[in-house]
């Protein structure tokens, strides 16, 4: 199985509509998909496929992941969300953020051949962990927006995932055409030339409202080669 | 054991657990290893009174009893908390998986998986059983 990261310097710049519409994308290229929500600060991704607390269960001291199905296309799904009631603030300490990632890498039965993990934003603690733990054998998608602060963001998560030897292979510029041009296309060559591939996906209503994987199968191409 | 009057009430906690097991068929269905497992919880007042029960299995038949909260018997599982959370989730203004997460349980483990991945079986218990304490 190959852990693919996705993830962002900043948070709310669509991390999870990357993590779900990947999956989704895989998964409609005949892929095997598994999907982690390891945001535990803010987990909303069961959201999207309105997944609750009694779709847990467990084969052989593991859990199994919840089958969620979209259209034709079928993921596994495993999160904190279904199992923190609504509404609930979330005040885990460091042990016990960990010990939920761990649980969710390593007590979870995943059977897919790729596993789209949603991370929390920024180099918290917990983020290092989760780096650590897929050392040598991650890759990664860095999502953000064409702003001067999240790209000074991305470039410090660019340096840590690539200090754990995680194959950072592109950045989404998320909303790009609501930011200043010139800007953009600016931050769009820095990128470049820190060997990323590009992505920019415009402010879209539709992505609010529902799944819009083709958006993303190009990304997926460039993170499965 | 130096309890107050509702710590005295709790001694009544092995037969509502005991109770709650009535629902455990059902819960063997989603977590059918919960068999070879055992959880000695703990319970603690403001006065440094303790009590603890044991609660496992004899082949299909569960067993839960009352034990030295000094010395309880080895546990795959050791849940801690205050008396008045466990009342609080008893009467359900407390929901457990609530009072984990703000530090209010303790969960150990003995048997190697994460105490998360107990929490999570325990909270599945715990959901079937306030369903049969009404």
């Amino acid at each position: 199985m190959i852990p693919i990261l996705v993830t962002s310097g900043k948070g709310g710049v669509g991390k999870t509509t990357t993590a779900i519409n990947t999956a989704l994308a895989l998964a409609m290229k005949g892929f095997k998909v598994s999907l982690m929500d390891a945001d535990l600060m803010d987990p909303t991704t069961h959201l999207a496929f309105n997944v609750n607390k009694e779709s847990l269960r467990e084969h052989g001291k593991m859990l199994l992941p919840i089958k969620v199905k979209v259209g034709e296309v079928e993921l596994e799904f495993m999160g904190l969300g279904p199992f923190v009631p609504r509404g609930v603030g979330v005040a885990l300490s460091y042990e016990k953020t960990v010990d939920f990632i761990i649980t969710l890498l390593k007590f979870v039965r995943w059977s897919g051949e790729y596993l789209v993990i949603d991370t929390p934003p920024s180099s918290l603690d917990v983020n290092v962990k989760l780096f650590k733990e897929l050392r040598d054998r991650g890759r990664a998608v860095i999502v953000g927006e064409p702003h001067p602060y999240a790209f000074e963001d991305n470039l410090r998560m660019l340096d840590l995932l690539r200090m754990y030897n995680i194959d950072v292979r592109a950045i989404v510029l998320n909303k790009y055409n609501l930011f200043v041009r010139e800007l953009a296309e600016a931050m769009e060559k820095e990128y470049e030339s820190l060997k990323l591939k590009v992505f920019k996906v415009p402010w879209d209503a539709e992505l609010q409202l529902g799944f819009k994987p083709e958006l993303f199968s190009e990304l997926v191409e460039v993170l499965v080669a | 054991m130096s309890l107050g009057l509702k710590a005295k009430l709790l001694t009544i906690i092995p037969k509502l657990v005991m109770l709650g097991l009535t629902r455990f068929n059902e819960f063997l269905e989603e977590f059918p290893d919960a068999k070879t497992r055992s959880t000695v919880l703990i319970l603690r007042d403001d006065r440094g009174g303790r009590m603890a029960i044991y609660i496992g299995f004899q082949g299909d038949r569960p067993v839960v009893r009352e034990v030295d909260p000094r010395s309880p018997p080895r546990a795959t599982t050791e849940i801690e908390m205050h008396v008045d959370t466990f009342i609080a989730v008893l009467k359900r203004r407390l929901d457990f998986r609530t009072a984990y997460i703000h530090d209010l349980v303790d969960v150990r483990s003995n048997d190697g998986l994460p105490p998360t991945y107990h929490l999570i079986l325990w909270s599945a218990f715990m959901d079937k059983a306030l369903e049969v304490l009404g």
